[in-house]
């Protein structure tokens, strides 16, 4: 696996784990205030390890590690996050002398002595802060804030460290969501055409509101190709419509539909995923969701995905991780059942 | 009769029952699975439930799958919904409707780990609408396939099923 692909999913692991966890009532705030635990600094051979308390360590290769924090906020179904602003950083405390080691990826070799410094030219990391929304199987959504408060300097051996985060979040509320997204299947071949369902519902006013539907990279998460938009005009209770993707040209690999709705103004209102592989027919042939090896893809695979529901992993990845990408989810569900009742060989 | 011979039928009886005792106990450990109307009699376009109660016995239940089916020219299935017996939020798996067929599928597992023995619960409530051109009469809804998996997540080998039936009435 790539470094690319390995930054990636430690990314993702990263964003699931959250380290701080904020559950509102019944009005989520707009306004949010993160404190930063202060930094603790471990030396082995003369090298420093810097880590946060509850946070996390920046795993880039090549770069300084450098540890981050994160926080996660639950919304109940009907608001969704439209954005997140940094509204103010304070508490700076500064530093200097560390020798903060370098992440390595990939396995030392056997002439390698040790850890180098790490050797990067400025201020790293570059970010201040990232967020994400994760989409549960409720309805609900989990906002994720990673913030970047440790900075480091390899040239000079500074470091700046800020404490204080306070963040705005802008969210809707919507009366209208995805209530289904569905293939017939979740396995095709490159040049197939693939028929998306896609079931949607307006518990409120009619609202005219336009549909976006793309097809995106798993791993990467970079739109590989698009469907024309699909206007919406007065939506009011159940409504459905299909589309159809013509995949050829598309290499071979994991990918999501990813179906999004906004109102006129653009607010995003509802999002929906769902995922599907493209493989040749040789590889089809050795694919199998059938996690237990029993010759069928039924309930006891699926007892198996749930006993490990929500889990990480780590290579070699097993088998109740489908997809092989550190993580039970519903990404790994939607490829069982996508199979579901499937007989092998 | 001998006493030689009364003695063997003695013996034959006792072995007997003690062979079908050791049966009943074995495998699903009293395990069933069982439908349970919520009227016994409807009158068309009305709605009815049917819980699907599950007895796990001395084991564990950490999924289920039921395979029903109904007469389609009577009745359609118009919602089903999880019970309370793989917690609070199980992992949906399958939810096939085919209400042209008269058949419906349904399978769920426990996020998490699996009590033994599992507290006897619902599996899921199917609702029925009785369609306005149904006659009169008792129509069965019948299991046509059961599968449960148990703590171990391996199948529970031996366990009873029970259907019902409804009585349309005017």
């Amino acid at each position: 696996m790539g470094n690319k692909r390995l930054l990636a999913v430690f990314i993702a692991l990263s964003l699931v784990l959250g380290t701080g966890s904020y559950a509102f009532g019944a009005e989520p705030e707009s306004a949010l205030e993160v404190t930063v635990p202060d930094y603790e600094v471990s030396t082995i051979d003369n090298l420093d390890y810097v880590e946060i308390p509850g946070g996390h360590i920046l795993l880039v290769d090549g770069k300084p590690r450098v540890p981050y924090y994160s926080v996660t906020i639950d919304y109940p179904k009907g608001r969704r996050v439209q954005e997140v602003t940094l509204v103010e950083r304070a508490g700076l405390v500064t530093a200097s002398g560390l020798r903060l080691p370098t992440a390595v990826m990939e396995p030392l070799s056997s002439s390698d002595n040790g850890l180098p410094p790490g050797g990067n030219e400025g201020w790293y990391p570059e970010e201040d802060y990232r967020w994400n929304l994760w989409d549960n199987l409720d309805g609900s959504t989990t906002l994720v804030i990673v913030v970047y408060p440790f900075y480091y300097n390899a040239e000079t051996t500074d470091v700046r460290f800020y404490k204080d985060y306070r963040f705005d979040v802008e969210y809707v509320l919507s009366s209208v969501s995805v209530t289904g997204l569905t293939t017939i299947k979740n396995i095709y071949t490159p040049g197939d055409k693939i028929s998306f369902n896609i079931w949607l519902n307006n518990s409120g006013e009619a609202q005219d509101v336009i549909a976006s539907l793309v097809i995106k990279d798993y791993s990467s998460g970079e739109v590989v190709d698009g469907l024309p938009l699909r206007a919406l005009k007065g939506l009011v209770g159940d409504a459905s419509f299909t589309a159809e993707w013509d995949s050829s040209g598309t290499e071979p690999g994991y990918y999501y539909a990813e179906i999004t709705l906004v109102d006129t103004a653009g607010n995003i209102l509802d999002k929906k995923t769902a995922t599907l592989s493209l493989v040749t027919e040789m590889v089809k042939e050795e694919l199998s969701w059938d996690i237990n090896e029993d010759g069928k893809v039924d309930y006891k695979d699926l007892a198996i995905l749930g006993a490990h529901y929500g889990n990480t992993t780590e290579p070699p990845y097993p088998r109740y991780d489908i997809n092989q990408d550190g993580r039970v989810d519903l990404y790994d569900r939607n490829l069982l059942v996508g199979c579901y009742g499937e007989v092998g060989s | 009769m001998k006493l030689a011979n009364r003695l063997l039928v003695l013996l034959i009886v006792v072995c007997l029952g003690l062979v079908t005792v050791s049966c009943q106990c074995a495998g699903g450990g009293g395990a069933s699975v069982a439908l349970a109307l919520s009227s016994e009699e409807v009158r068309p376009s009305e709605q009815f439930e049917v819980k699907v109660q599950v007895e796990p016995g001395k084991q564990g239940v950490s999924a289920v799958e039921v395979k029903l089916s109904f007469e389609p020219q009577t009745m359609q299935v118009v919602e089903v919904k999880p019970g309370a017996l793989l917690g609070e939020r199980p992992l949906p798996g399958i939810l096939n409707i085919d209400n042209e067929a008269g058949t419906v599928s349904y399978s769920l597992a426990r996020i998490g780990t699996t009590e033994v023995p599992t507290p006897a619960a619902t599996f899921a409530v199917i609702t029925f609408q009785v369609l306005n051109s149904a006659q009169p009469g008792d129509y069965e809804l019948s299991f046509t396939s059961v599968g449960l998996a148990n703590e171990k997540l391996e199948d529970v080998q031996d366990f009873r099923v029970k259907g019902a039936s409804v009585k349309i009435g005017y």
